[in-house]
C-alpha cells in the first residue's frame, strides 16, 4: 500500500465578492454573494515511502493548498487523501505524530518563545524520549547550526534562522513523512546548500518521505527523483526529473566562436535553427535536438567558417521549466488565468 | 493527565516571556480593578438611595455583581486571551499551526496562553465575596459549601461557553471581534441586577436562550435562600452546573465546527 494516496482531491474556496459603490454594496450585507475559487482540481497520485517528491508550478497553481490538505490543515471539497491509512483532518492528532510540517511563510513554532524552549515544548508535545531528543539535537545542531540564535525569540529571529530552527522542530520526533512548503524560500546560498544536504540525508539515513514544493529549480534537481506539475489546481505532469528533461528540455543551446562575423543564414533557419544573441564574433544558436543533431550543425558551420571555439549546452532545468509553465499557459484556460490577473 | 503535565511547561515559559516586558506586566493585574470600584460605587449610591430593587438589598446586589465578575474572570483566565489569540491566528492564516500538532488545537489553545490580567479582577471579586457573606450573615456549612461551588462551577462553564462560542464566530465572519465584545460585555452588562427586574421575554431569553442569568442569578437565589421570587420554575438554581456542562459541550461543537470550516490565507 502507497504511503500517501491522493484520489480526485478537490478544494474550493469561498471568496466574498467585493462590491464597489454604495447600493450594491448595501445589497451585498443582506444577501452575501461569493464566488468559489477551485484551488485544487480532481488530483491523483500517490506516493511510497521513501521518496523525495518535488511539488512544483507557478504561483497560485495550489501547492500550498494541496500539501495543506495532506497535513489536514484544510478539509478538502471532495475527494480522498489517505496518510498512512489515516484521513489526516480526520486524525489530526494521530497523523501529526508521524509528520513533519515546514511552510517556509509561516512558523509553526511558538511565536514569543525562544528557540530553545519551543524545541523543549516540541519535545514534550511529541513525547520525544530524552536520549532521542539529546542525540538529533546534537545532530541537527551540527547541520543547522542553532547555537548561535537558541536563546532567541522566535519572533525576532531572521528568515534563514527561523527556517533553520523549524526544520530542526519538524524533524525532532523521526517523522515518517516532512512535508516542505518553500523551505528555501529567501535563504543565502551557503544555508541553502546546508538544508539541501540536511535534507538528502535525512531521507537516507532514516528512509524519511519527503514532499516539496519550491521555485527554486537547484531544490529539484539536487533533491527529488520525482516531480509533480501543477497549474490552476491540475495536475500537470507526475514522473522523474529525466524524462521532464527529455519531453519537455529538448531545446539545446549552441555558442559558436568564429573568426569572421556570423552572418544568419535563411538555409540554418530552415534547418530549425533559431539564432540568439550574437555579440562579437561568438554566436548563439538553439534548436530541438531531437529533429537535429549538433553535429550537423556544426559542420555545416565549419565547412563555411574558421570556427575558433564551441560549446553545446544542454538546457538549464530553470528553462525547462519555463517553457512548461508558459507551454501551460498558452494550453491552459486563458479565463482563468485573466481573472488571477484582474486580482 | 497528559494535559496538565504540559500545562506545566507552557506556563513558567508565558510567564518569562510576559514579565520581560517589566513593569506593564504588574500594572496588568491592576487591569480593570478600577473598573469594578466604580461599578461598586455605582451600585451603592444607587442602592442607598431605593434600599431595595425588586426585594434584593444593597448586599445581595453587590453578591450578583461579584458572581457575575467571580465566575467570568475564572473563565476568562483559561479563554478570554486565548480566543482572542485564536481571532486573530485565523484572520492571519497562523492558526495552521495548532492544526498540526499532535494536541487537541482546543487544548493547545488554552494552555499557550495564561489570562494573569483578570487574576486582580478574581481576587477583588473574593475579597468582596467575603465582605458581602459577612455583610448577610450568611455562612457555609459543609454541604452549603458544596453547592456554592458546583454552582459557581456551573457559572464559570457559562461564562466559558459564551467566550467560546462568540470567540469561534471567527471561523465565519472577517470581522468577528465586535461580537465577541457585543456578547461578553454588552449581554454581561444586563446581569448586574436581578433578572426578576426585566419582563417576561427577556427574562425567558436570558434563561433559555442565552442562558446568562445562570452565571449569577440563579446562583444567588441559591445561595441566599430566595424562593420568594422564582422564575419559571423553583428548582432552576439547582440546574446551574448541567447548565453550565451543556452550553459548555456545544460551545466545544461548535469550536470543532469552526476548525473544519477554517480556509485558512493563500500562502
Ligand atoms: N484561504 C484562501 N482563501 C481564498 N482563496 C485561497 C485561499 N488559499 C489559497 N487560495 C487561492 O487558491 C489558489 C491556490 O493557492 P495556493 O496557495 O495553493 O498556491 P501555490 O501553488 O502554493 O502558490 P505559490 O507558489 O504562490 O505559493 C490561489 O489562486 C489562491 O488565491
Ligand atoms: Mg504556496
Amino acid at each position: 500500500m502507497a504511503l500517501i494516496e491522493v484520489e480526485y482531491l478537490r478544494k474550493e474556496f469561498k471568496r466574498q465578492k467585493r462590491k464597489d459603490g454604495f447600493w450594491p454594496l448595501m445589497k451585498s450585507l443582506v444577501h452575501r454573494e461569493y464566488e468559489i475559487k477551485t484551488a485544487v482540481e480532481n488530483i491523483s497520485f500517490t506516493i511510497d515511502r521513501g521518496e523525495v517528491v518535488g511539488y512544483i508550478g507557478p504561483n497560485g497553481a495550489g501547492k500550498s493548498t494541496t500539501i495543506k490538505m495532506m497535513v489536514g490543515i484544510l478539509v478538502p471539497t471532495s475527494g480522498i487523501v489517505r496518510v498512512n491509512g489515516l484521513v489526516p483532518y480526520e486524525n489530526r492528532i494521530e497523523n501529526a505524530r508521524r509528520i513533519g510540517a515546514v511552510f517556509g511563510q509561516k512558523s509553526q513554532l511558538w511565536w514569543d518563545t525562544p528557540v530553545i524552549e519551543s524545541l523543549r515544548l516540541t519535545k514534550y508535545m511529541y513525547d520525544i524520549p530524552n536520549d532521542r531528543y539529546e542525540r538529533n539535537m546534537k545532530l541537527f545542531n551540527d547541520v543547522l547550526d542553532l547555537d548561535e540564535f537558541k536563546k532567541v525569540a522566535v519572533r525576532s529571529l531572521s528568515l534563514g534562522q527561523r527556517m533553520r530552527a523549524d526544520l530542526c522542530a519538524a524533524l525532532l520526533h523521526d517523522p515518517d513523512i516532512v512535508y516542505l512548503d518553500e523551505p528555501t524560500i529567501g535563504l543565502d546560498v551557503v544555508v541553502k546548500e546546508r538544508i539541501r544536504q540536511f535534507i538528502r540525508e535525512i531521507n537516507r539515513e532514516r528512509g524519511t518521505t519527503v514532499i516539496l514544493t519550491t521555485h527554486d529549480m537547484a531544490d529539484i534537481e539536487k533533491l527529488c527523483s520525482r516531480v509533480m506539475v501543477v497549474d490552476h489546481g491540475k495536475l500537470m505532469y507526475d514522473g522523474n526529473l529525466e524524462t521532464l528533461k527529455n519531453d519537455f528540455g529538448n531545446m539545446e543551446k549552441m555558442e559558436v566562436d568564429t573568426d569572421e562575423p556570423f552572418a544568419m543564414s535563411e538555409e540554418l533557419r530552415r534547418m530549425g535553427v533559431a539564432f540568439g544573441l550574437t555579440e562579437e564574433n561568438r554566436t548563439q544558436l538553439t534548436y530541438d535536438k531531437n529533429s537535429i543533431n549538433s553535429t550537423v550543425i556544426i559542420k555545416w558551420i565549419m565547412e563555411r567558417y574558421s570556427v575558433r571555439d564551441f560549446i553545446v549546452k544542454e538546457t538549464e532545468i530553470e528553462q525547462i521549466i519555463r517553457d512548461l509553465y508558459i507551454h501551460l499557459q498558452q494550453q491552459g484556460t486563458p479565463v482563468s488565468a485573466r481573472e488571477e490577473a484582474l486580482i | 493527565m497528559r494535559f496538565l503535565k504540559l500545562y506545566a511547561r507552557f506556563i513558567p515559559i508565558y510567564f518569562k516571556s510576559k514579565t520581560e516586558h517589566g513593569f506593564g506586566f504588574y500594572m496588568d493585574f491592576v487591569g480593570f480593578a478600577l473598573n469594578h470600584v466604580v461599578s461598586y460605587f455605582v451600585i451603592w449610591a444607587l442602592m442607598s438611595r431605593f434600599q431595595t430593587i425588586n426585594g434584593w438589598n444593597m448586599y445581595e446586589v453587590m453578591l450578583m455583581y461579584t458572581l457575575n465578575m467571580l465566575t467570568f474572570g475564572i473563565a476568562a483566565v483559561f479563554f478570554f486571551f486565548q480566543m482572542t489569540d485564536v481571532e486573530e491566528d485565523v484572520h492571519m492564516g497562523t492558526f495552521d499551526s495548532l492544526l498540526v500538532k499532535p494536541i487537541n488545537p482546543f487544548v493547545h489553545m488554552i494552555i499557550r496562553a495564561f489570562g494573569h490580567f483578570f487574576l486582580g479582577d478574581i481576587v477583588i471579586a473574593v475579597g468582596m465575596l467575603v465582605f458581602c457573606f459577612h455583610k448577610l450573615g450568611l455562612s457555609l456549612d459543609f454541604g452549603s459549601a458544596i453547592a456554592f461551588i458546583a454552582v459557581l462551577l456551573g457559572g464559570v462553564l457559562v461564562q466559558a461557553a459564551f467566550i467560546v462560542i462568540s470567540g469561534s464566530a471567527c471561523f465565519w465572519l472577517v470581522r468577528s471581534r465586535s461580537l465577541m465584545n457585543m456578547v461578553l460585555f454588552g449581554i454581561r452588562d444586563l446581569m448586574d441586577y436581578p433578572v426578576s427586574i426585566y419582563g417576561t421575554v427577556l427574562r425567558g431569553v436570558l434563561t433559555f436562550v442565552i442562558p446568562y442569568a445562570f452565571v449569577n442569578f440563579y446562583p444567588a437565589q441559591l445561595i441566599l435562600n430566595r424562593n420568594d421570587d422564582a422564575l419559571f420554575a423553583s428548582w432552576l438554581p439547582y440546574a446551574t452546573p448541567a447548565v453550565g456542562l451543556l452550553l459548555f459541550a456545544i460551545g466545544y461543537r461548535v469550536w470543532n465546527a469552526g476548525l473544519n470550516r477554517y480556509q485558512g490565507t493563500g500562502s
